[in-house]
């Protein structure tokens, strides 16, 4: 393989040059978007707020990653508030977590790729009207999406296991790259799975098991969460999709470029995206179209920041659901200790994965379900900070010998859920708190819907019941709170009706002609955890049907 | 003891303690590249032998840290805090990346300083305590945000990458198993050995 070397944008963009697309977001979707219309032929800008680093700037110290923020977003320069209802005063809490860098939160992600099932789709259906949320189906199906599934497993590389996991839903190929060794979290997830009657099955990653495409295979590092790959063998966007939309020679890649507006003209069609660059200077980017792929918080603040006269209550947002129906995915996890070494702080997180609750059976009375899977989640620090048993020992020598035993011999069984959708569940402009460029800070209004807590403790007797299976000496289950959240999902859902949805089923602002959303904004349900896998079908899917209006001229106006 | 469990997710990188409250977590963020480009230089000297020579840190406040530091994590057949810089470490911390959380720091000996003398009337420091009169000490402020702050540099300092002036020669790594590798080969512990595999797995076979 060849190494890229760091090298000057293939093309740079005037910001008076009136390009075809102005994407805004360099991540998990604004990268597929990027090199898929680039590809078509299209004239492409892609704003992202964050920096552009290459593998050599990526390094194994958690307190660059964890506590300089250098691949997320930076709570000093943009403070959030939170409150947990409409009738409390937000107060200020950095509540959401997001990636801030070309390649987006793709970059330190887990890369858990586990593809939607058809029930996903169609929960509004299944259960009906839940009392308190805005559960409904999606306008789409799997099966209209499973081509576009496939195509992220192979043109990203997704190493998996065809079949072995009898929950999965139907597919059209095979993973193109054989799953990654089972390390030993999947073994003793796969001895507790076993006893227990479940199903478990090698799990699919975004990591690439062998070389692909020109990029090596894993070297089993073991620091994939929160760091970046240097061997580029997660398959970010960085690593996969940029790369290839700068190499067409018409996308121009522009970081450390703060998008405040989307402007619009008297006609209410998009006409550009007003940024700061790096030294805060005010410079509008010329676009025929804009897409937005922000993410779930950045992309409705930008819209309720681009209100205007002809669009008052934010831009395309005259169903009012611009911000809403909040999700995150929800969960729950507990720690064991065994006789031997776990080791979880080598190769990539997780191995082995159990699906057998993917929908609980209704005589539990819980709406939705979850997967279940083992790994460590703890390098040096962080492990010694928190992850030993809650009501264990915080200093001193037995403190220091149960770091030392424990260390290794950990392994944390992790679940990943549902979560229900809420019209009361926001994203928001604070009225008074601003960012370092003056802009408003994001306010979430959040709080779990009661079904949801039902579900997280399902799943936390779930994690300690495979972890005694599996013959753990000691379990312990940490809190069901969430302290931070990920997975930003659902604030500008798509649907049929632009009563009731933000974007049509594919990607297009009911309200706007020449704008496009695409990212974990557009989710109407959230699945059972890992979005991203699912942000980047959708992806593909609109790049394909947005190409097709710029191409027959339907780009401002419908046809 | 913790009052507050950690949630779901926390234990996996939040430690804001390391700020001793929940004000912030974000100080390192503007200032660390300069952080990391001089991030050497006291690291050599006390490899060389040479006399700790503090940049903020007074000898007092040295020897309090240093003494609490290694009553968190002390010595057993591993080094303590100390052993393995922690002090320089939380010298180097409030010196160049973190200077605004010196009041804190200092705010949080002095804490420590008022719980020893209440524990030993008329003594001169914390350090100057027993190490059983320590550990009462520090067991009687250990919920307070002052005990967050030494805690987390305590662990910050044993456990982070040794460019930062702790964890010396890597011993805090060392004494939990963790090595820091660009590439590991399977098995990579216990469970994945082929062998053990083929007992503790039947059905791999069939």
């Amino acid at each position: 393989m060849t190494p890229r070397v760091r090298q000057a944008p293939s093309v740079r963009y005037a910001p008076t040059d009136e390009v075809d697309f102005a994407i805004v977001g360099a991540g998990a979707a604004g990268g597929v978007m990027a090199r898929e219309l680039a590809r078509s032929g299209f004239r492409v800008v892609v704003l992202e707020q964050g920096p552009y680093l290459r593998e050599s700037d990526f390094k194994h110290d958690e307190l660059l990653v964890n506590e300089s923020h250098q691949l997320t977003n930076i709570p000093s320069l943009q403070p959030q508030t939170f409150r947990k209802t409409a009738a409390e005063k937000a107060e200020r809490r950095d509540y959401l977590i997001y990636g801030r860098m070309v390649g987006g939160g793709s970059v330190h992600f887990t890369a858990n790729y586990w593809r939607f099932h058809e029930q996903d789709f169609v929960d509004g259906t299944r259960y009906g009207p839940v009392p308190g949320t805005s559960l409904e189906d999606w306008p789409i199906r799997y099966a209209e999406l499973e081509p576009y599934y496939t195509r992220v497993e192979w043109e990203l590389g997704v190493s998996g296991l065809a079949g072995a996991n009898p929950f999965d839903p139907p597919r059209s190929r095979p993973y193109p790259l054989p799953p990654l060794p089972i390390k030993p979290s999947g073994v003793l997830l796969e001895i507790g799975a076993k006893k227990l009657g479940w199903h478990p099955a090698p799990a699919p990653m975004a990591v690439i098991s062998k070389s692909y495409r020109g990029r090596s295979a894993c070297q089993h590092c073991g620091f994939c969460e929160y760091f970046g790959c240097e061997w580029k063998a997660k398959s970010s966007t960085l690593a996969t999709m940029i790369p290839e939309a700068e190499r067409t020679g018409r996308c121009e890649i522009r970081p450390n470029s703060y998008a405040r507006r989307v402007q619009t003209d008297s006609r209410g069609r998009v006409t550009g995206v007003v940024y700061f660059d790096a030294q805060k200077r005010e410079i509008m980017q010329r676009a025929k179209a804009v897409v937005l792929c922000a993410n779930g918080a950045e992309t409705p603040r930008l819209l309720l920041m681009s209100a205007s006269n002809l669009f008052p209550n934010g831009l395309a947002n005259s169903s009012g659901a611009v911000g809403k129906h909040l999700m995150f995915n929800g969960g729950a996890f507990a720690g064991g200790v065994f006789e031997h070494e776990v080791n979880g702080h080598k190769s990539v997180q997780v191995s082995r994965y159990v699906q057998d609750h993917y929908r609980l059976d209704s005589k539990y009375g819980i709406v939705g379900g979850g997967g279940i899977y083992m790994r460590i989640d703890g390098y040096p620090i962080s492990f010694a900070m928190d992850a030993l048993p809650p009501d264990g020992p915080r200093w001193g020598a037995e403190f220091k010998r149960m770091v030392r035993e424990y260390f290794t011999r950990t392994a944390y069984a992790l679940a990943h859920t549902t979560q229900l959708p809420q019209e009361a569940s926001t994203i928001t402009l604070d009225p008074e708190l601003k960012d370092a460029w003056g802009l408003p800070a994001i306010r979430t209004t959040f709080t779990e819907h009661p079904n949801d807590m039902k579900l997280y403790q399902f799943f936390l007797d779930r994690t300690i019941e495979l972890l005694d299976a599996a013959g753990a000496k000691t379990t312990w289950p940490f809190s069901l709170d969430a302290p931070w959240q990920v997975h930003l999902l659902g604030t500008c859902r798509m649907g049929n009706d632009p009563k009731k949805s933000v974007v049509d089923k594919f990607h297009r602002a009911h309200d706007v002609p020449n704008l496009f959303i695409v990212d974990g904004s557009s989710f109407v349900t959230c699945g059972t955890g890992q979005p991203t896998m699912t942000i980047q079908a959708l992806a593909f899917r609109a790049a394909e049907a947005i190409s097709g209006y710029a191409k027959r001229g339907e780009i401002t106006k419908p046809g | 003891m913790s009052e507050t469990p950690p949630g779901f997710h926390q234990s996996r990188r939040d430690f804001i303690s390391l700020l001793g409250t929940t004000a912030s977590a974000t100080w390192l963020a503007t200032i660390w590249p300069a952080a990391i480009a001089d991030s050497s230089e006291a690291a050599d000297a006390a490899q060389q032998g040479q006399a700790a020579r503090y940049r903020v840190l007074t000898r007092e406040q040295a020897e309090d840290f240093g003494a609490a530091a290694d009553r968190i994590i002390p010595r057993d057949d591993a080094p303590g805090a100390r052993d393995v810089g922690v002090v320089f470490f939380a010298d180097h911390l409030l010196a160049s990346f973190a200077p605004a959380k010196k009041p804190a720091f200092d705010q949080a000996l002095g804490a420590l300083n008022d719980a020893a003398r209440k524990r030993v009337p008329g003594a001169r420091s914390f350090a100057s305590l027993t190490p059983a009169q320590q550990d009462d000490t520090l067991r009687s402020i250990e919920t307070s945000d002052a005990f967050a702050l030494l805690r987390s540099i305590t662990i910050g300092g044993y456990f982070s990458h040794p460019s930062h002036h702790g964890n010396r020669d890597q011993a805090g790594w060392k004494s939990i198993g963790f090595e820091d590798r660009m590439s590991w080969t399977p098995p990579f512990g216990y469970y994945d050995r082929p062998e053990v595999m083929a007992r503790l797995m039947p059905w791999r076979r069939a």
